[in-house]
């Protein structure tokens, strides 16, 4: 089986379409945690700010630069394995449709409910 | 085997199908290989792959259908789970059946068919994932775009190797 043109336009379309998703990605920067559950935004406030909240069965643990999935009753348990979320690599439980995202200042919402 | 009588291809197609229950239950079971990042290698696609190409692609999309919706209720999923299953099931098949005639003519590789598959698989559960959890979910998927390469690059290869084997006849047995 020898590679044809085709096979290599379609790898090199994947890899490209693939890394141009990284360009809203690269270099952001934010210390604003917002929490967002079917859509709807949680909680929003500083990385720093130590504040521990439950999320329909989930444990976010937020404070001291960090803010991460500490527990999750799902079935995969992928969202706890993610660690810390960074800027522009939010820590993501499908099942609970539930996010932690890391952002500037600017982009978070004014208000902020519980 | 012969393509020929429709019973021999129902059965053909049974098996295929049920092929690719197990291996996607068995899939399931391995741990992820890097912790925190959902990736799987996806290698029921090698028994649908294999369908489309040694029968058709309506028999690649029974064999498709019932990994979806048999395989998902096999690992104990929600709706939600189904939806994402479909959505990128529907996603590669679509993609897949386009590029079986280039395939056949010589135009492409089964691998490259493959890759297409795989990348395609997963734009359709990006969007799902856009409906269900929000945009955060695009945050993963230059990962999931880049690994779909190697894994569909595997995958066709898998079915190519099963295809000749197989289905191919004894004095076609060489790849």
């Amino acid at each position: 089986m020898k590679p044809k043109a085709l096979d290599m336009v379609i790898a090199a379309a994947a890899a490209l379409l693939s890394l141009l998703c990284l360009i809203p990605l690269v270099g952001r920067q934010g210390d604003t945690v917002s929490v967002i559950c079917d859509g709807e935004l949680i909680y929003s406030g500083s990385i720093y700010e130590d504040i521990t909240l439950e999320v329909n069965g989930a444990t976010v643990e937020i404070g001291g630069g960090h803010a991460y999935v500490a527990y999750s009753d799902c079935a995969d348990g992928i969202c706890v394995d993610m660690g810390d979320a960074r800027p522009g690599r939010p820590v993501i439980c499908v099942p609970k449709r539930l996010v932690v995202s890391v952002e500037a200042g600017d982009d978070a919402p004014d208000g902020v409910t519980r | 085997m012969k393509r020929g009588t429709r019973a021999k291809r129902l059965a053909a197609i049974g098996v295929l199908a049920a092929m690719a229950l197990a291996v996607q239950y068995a899939e399931n079971l391995l741990p992820p290989i890097v912790p925190g990042v959902p990736v799987k290698l996806g290698a029921a696609n090698v028994f649908t792959l294999t369908a489309m190409m040694c029968f058709s692609i309506w028999d690649g999309l029974a064999v498709s259908a019932v990994r979806c919706t048999v395989g998902t209720l096999l690992l104990g999923g929600s709706p939600m789970a189904l939806a994402y299953s479909a959505a990128g099931c529907a996603m590669s098949w679509a993609v897949t059946a386009l590029l079986m005639k280039p395939m056949k003519r010589g135009m492409v590789t089964p691998i490259g068919v493959s890759v297409a598959g795989a990348f395609c698989f997963n734009v359709g559960q990006m969007a799902i994932g856009m409906v269900l959890v929000g945009k955060q979910v695009l945050a993963y998927s230059p990962l999931m775009g880049l690994l779909s390469i190697p894994t569909g690059a595997c995958v066709g290869l898998a079915a190519w190797i099963i295809k000749r084997r197989l289905f191919d006849g004894r004095k076609n047995a060489s790849l």
